[in-house]
């Protein structure tokens, strides 16, 4: 049995944020995520980092709070973001009624929009339709919510909290309107942990019902499904909105080398109910083709969808929800340390945090206070790693290796084959694998993938499964038929609602050389994953 | 960066890599090959530039885009790069010396013979294009074309003051100097359509960047048989002949030139064809590679006259100037120009 002062459960980026906030203002804690870090919403999100403007007319509070947040999050998280500034376009047939609103409310809330000319627009994006009429450029930013949860993660970490993945939180048991202690399930081996916190915070989003449950507690939320696209190739510089009210298909987030279109918005009844589906692809591509034309002739690479936990369940429509967030502290229904978190948005998960970690600290009588805003999330010392290798390839390696960027280029540099690309796609090289293949938090190769962004790219990990598998069972004992299985089934669960034209010759392709290589047609495939749920 | 062709379509299959001559010879570490520079490259272009070595050692031989599954315009895309690479200060010197030429001769290549004759006959009907090599390097070309098309009784005549079609150009990636190649041509075409060529570069240059749709030699001369203008004489001795199919005949202005030559062949007694192995290998002599590479032109030239030693044929004919320079340098074999053997047999009709 371990004792900690706070118990956080739920590894995305809220919960990610609570833990580095909490444990720099030296709480003792420990974090347990069910998978692994950023899998929930975090994950399966738009990688936008809100300047406000889209909640600007219709969520003010919102709006207010993204436009703070925006400016904090570039300044201490440069190395996830970038910066490239967005447009709202209105189209020949929007109400242009909303974009005079629309500039009314963004001076209101603080959010810094200004109108250009068509021409001026046409210039910074030549990509967008010859049919806007007018634009507005707004500080939009495109981030990447693998790396800030998991610089969070490390940050926390640097701080002596605990963070676990692959820990599933069983069951509570309380003791007289107090959680005394937690169960735990470690998943990698199945033995069971014992944790007893004095305080503990809920930050587990779509599931955050499903964890208050075991308290015999219900939170009244709105689960509310959204799906995007990944479209291969940058398309435009920066992000394009549709300026009217917030629908569906109205973004255009360019990241990394493709351009990510969404969203729809669905009431589902579990957070399970994750996929997105063919009908909202071809929804999405017919949308926003209208702002990017070019978006209808390329070639979508998959299909995603995130599970937003929307605070409230009055509404039926969960646009007209506000992303703004929640704090419940449950001792009003009678259990006296549990608070749980639901709602918010990426762009404000710091500020969600500040709110958790004030609350939780006043519980703990903690004096230190909030330093999230100011320190800057890594310090990555970049000198000596340019001398080392190709600055090109450094700047990217340096980027998504937060903390370990030495040791991940000296893997490169000074193992067998360390410079090799494994992942063409993304570029990504063998000696990267090789680091995060031994770093106590991969369990699955699509860990590695939320790491390295291996197989993320256009061909979903057609050609780097065969190095990025055999880079694992280098540095594991796992079963690799095992591994390789669960990979595949992860992959084409998102290539599905997109098969046709490139993509589909792509998974026709990728069946023959998974079955040539490995004897792994799909039908085996099937049987295989039958097998592993038993 | 936005190659601005349609290369989003690759499923990774690696055919391009697995045909490339380039690579073939080079190895994947010489040259990354069609698919690495076109479509992964340039995802990660920003910061990065390519070896300015590497990209234009491709012979734009066409090959990748014809087993490409996706038919992407892979050897399009390769030129694309290397015209928003193109720097005049940076140029090997092969390229360079082309530049210089064409800046002072207005032709690719350094004129050794002089000025050849030029004229246009009062009723021609055609114009007859000889381009830089047939007039200059392997001037059997151009004689066997003059006499050939006189056999056959085309009404030809030749421009005035033409210039380089701009094919080396296009292949270095300077496009500024092409299009004024281009103007000047076409102000001297004057009144003239059609236009006959002599050299798949000019033939496919006129095609691509003319807007003409102009005829082979190989084109004219079969057409002249079936309507029995021309016909063929037996040489003394029988002959094997080996046909090598220059890339830019086969795949970009059309493989029926390539049928129509073994036509030609054919109709000539005692020649007897026989088949390369790979008759559509490139030989090297594409792509500015000659110029800019000339030891991988060199290899790429061996390893083509290997193949026609164990043909079994006496001679290997090439029915492109640029193939017949570079396999010239090989020391094995004997090669010789399409149109050049055809002329020492054929025959005006009584």
């Amino acid at each position: 049995m371990q004792r900690t002062e706070v118990l956080i459960i739920g590894g995305g980026i809220t919960g990610a944020g609570i833990a580095r906030d909490l444990a720099c203002r030296g709480a003792e804690l420990v974090l347990v995520e069910a998978s692994d870090f950023s899998n929930g919403a975090t994950g399966r999100c738009h990688g936008m980092l809100h300047s406000g403007a889209r909640y600007a007319v219709n969520d003010p509070i919102s709006a207010t709070e993204c436009a703070a947040e925006n400016t904090i999050l570039k300044r201490i998280a440069n190395f996830c973001i970038e910066d490239t500034g967005g447009i709202f376009v209105s189209l020949k047939n929007d109400d242009l009624d909303y974009a005079d609103r629309f500039l009314s409310s963004c001076k209101k809330t603080g959010v810094a929009a200004k109108e250009i000319t068509v021409e001026e627009a046409l210039k910074k994006e030549p990509m967008l339709s010859k049919e806007i009429v007018r634009a507005f450029e707004v500080p939009d930013a495109s981030v990447d919510p693998f790396l800030l949860t998991l610089g969070n993660i490390e940050s926390a970490r640097e701080a002596n909290a605990i963070a676990l993945n692959y820990h599933s939180v069983r069951e509570f048991e309380i003791n007289e309107g107090v959680i005394d202690k937690v169960i735990v399930e470690n998943l990698r081996n199945g033995s069971v942990e014992i944790f007893k916190p004095e305080i503990v915070v809920n930050a587990s989003g779509a599931w955050a019902n499903k964890i208050a449950s075991l308290a015999n507690l219900s939170i009244e939320m709105t689960l509310d499904k959204g799906s995007m696209v990944v479209i291969n190739g940058r398309l435009t510089n920066g992000l394009i909105n549709r300026l009217r009210k917030p629908s569906s298909g109205d973004i255009i987030v360019p990241s990394y080398s493709s351009s990510i279109i969404g969203t729809t918005s669905i009431r589902v009844d579990s957070p399970n109910e994750n996929k997105a589906t063919e009908e909202e692809v071809d929804f999405l591509i017919r949308e926003t083709a209208m702002m990017i034309p070019d978006i209808a002739i390329s070639r979508a690479v998959r299909a995603y969808a995130g599970i937003r936990p929307l605070c409230g369940s009055d509404r039926s429509c969960g646009r007209e929800i506000s992303r703004t967030f929640q704090l419940i502290d449950h001792s009003e229904q009678g259990i006296e340390n549990f608070i749980s978190v639901i709602g918010g948005k990426l762009t404000t998960y710091r500020l969600m945090a500040e709110r958790v970690s004030d609350l939780v600290a006043s519980k703990l009588g903690l004096s230190g206070s909030c330093k999230t805003a100011i320190d800057p999330l890594l310090s990555v010392n970049r000198e000596d790693i340019h001398a080392r290798i190709a600055s090109s390839i450094a700047n990217r390696v340096v980027r998504k290796s937060l903390l370990f960027a030495n040791d991940v280029i000296q893997r490169c540099t000074e193992e067998l084959r360390g410079m090799e690309v494994v992942c063409s796609c993304e570029e990504v090289l063998r000696g990267e694998l090789s680091y995060w293949c031994n770093h106590q938090d991969v369990k699955e190769l699509s860990d590695l993938m939320r790491r390295t962004r291996v197989g993320m790219g256009y061909c979903q990990g057609g050609l780097c499964i065969f190095g990025l598998l055999s880079t694992m069972i280098d540095h594991s004992d796992r079963d690799p038929m095992e591994l390789l299985v669960r990979f595949i089934i992860e992959r084409e669960r998102g290539v599905e609602p997109v098969l046709f034209r490139g993509q589909l010759k792509e998974e026709f392709f990728k069946e023959h050389l998974i079955n040539g290589v490995y004897h792994l047609d799909a039908y085996s495939r099937g049987e295989y994953e039958k097998d592993l749920e038993r | 960066m936005n190659v601005a062709l349609r290369t989003s379509d690759c499923i990774k299959c690696s055919a391009c890599n697995t045909v490339c001559p380039v690579v073939s010879i080079d190895g994947i570490s010489g040259f990354s090959g069609p698919r690495n520079l076109v479509v992964d490259l340039p995802r990660f272009f920003a910061g990065r530039m390519i070896s300015s070595q590497e990209i234009f050692k491709c012979t734009t031989c066409w090959k990748c885009e014809e087993v490409c599954p996706s038919s992407l315009p892979l050897p399009d895309s390769i030129l694309r790069l290397r015209e928003m690479m193109f720097n005049e200060k940076n140029l090997v010197e092969g390229h360079k010396r082309i530049v210089e030429n064409i800046d002072r001769y207005g032709r690719s290549i350094e004129p050794q013979l002089g000025e050849r004759m030029v004229y246009v006959k009062h009723e021609a009907e055609i114009l007859y294009f000889p381009g830089c090599i047939s007039e200059m390097r392997v001037t059997s070309i151009f004689d066997a074309t003059v006499q050939l098309l006189e056999k056959a009784d085309v009404k030809f005549g030749i421009p005035a003051n033409w210039v380089c079609c701009g094919a080396p150009l296009e292949k270095i990636g300077d496009l500024n100097r092409l299009e004024s190649l281009r103007e000047m041509n076409l102000m001297r075409f004057g009144r003239f359509d059609e236009i006959i060529t002599s050299c798949p570069g000019c033939t496919t240059q006129f095609f691509r960047h003319y807007d003409r749709d102009p005829l082979h030699t190989i084109e004219v001369l079969w057409e002249a048989t079936r309507k029995n203008r021309l016909k063929f004489k037996p040489p003394r001795n029988s002959i094997r002949v080996a046909l090598h199919h220059p890339c830019h005949i086969k795949r970009t202005i059309g493989p029926q030139i390539i049928d129509q030559a073994y036509d030609l062949l054919q109709s000539i007694p005692k020649v007897k064809i026989v088949e390369l192995e790979d008759p559509d290998k490139c030989c090297g002599g594409g792509g500015g590679v000659v110029a800019g590479f000339p030891d991988l032109a060199l290899k790429l030239a061996t390893s083509k006259m290997m193949d026609a030693c164990r043909s079994g044929a006496d001679i290997l004919l090439a029915p492109c100037p640029f193939c017949v320079l570079n396999l010239r340098r090989v020391d094995i074999g004997r090669v010789e120009e399409f149109i050049t053997f055809i002329n020492v047999y054929a025959e005006r009709e009584a």
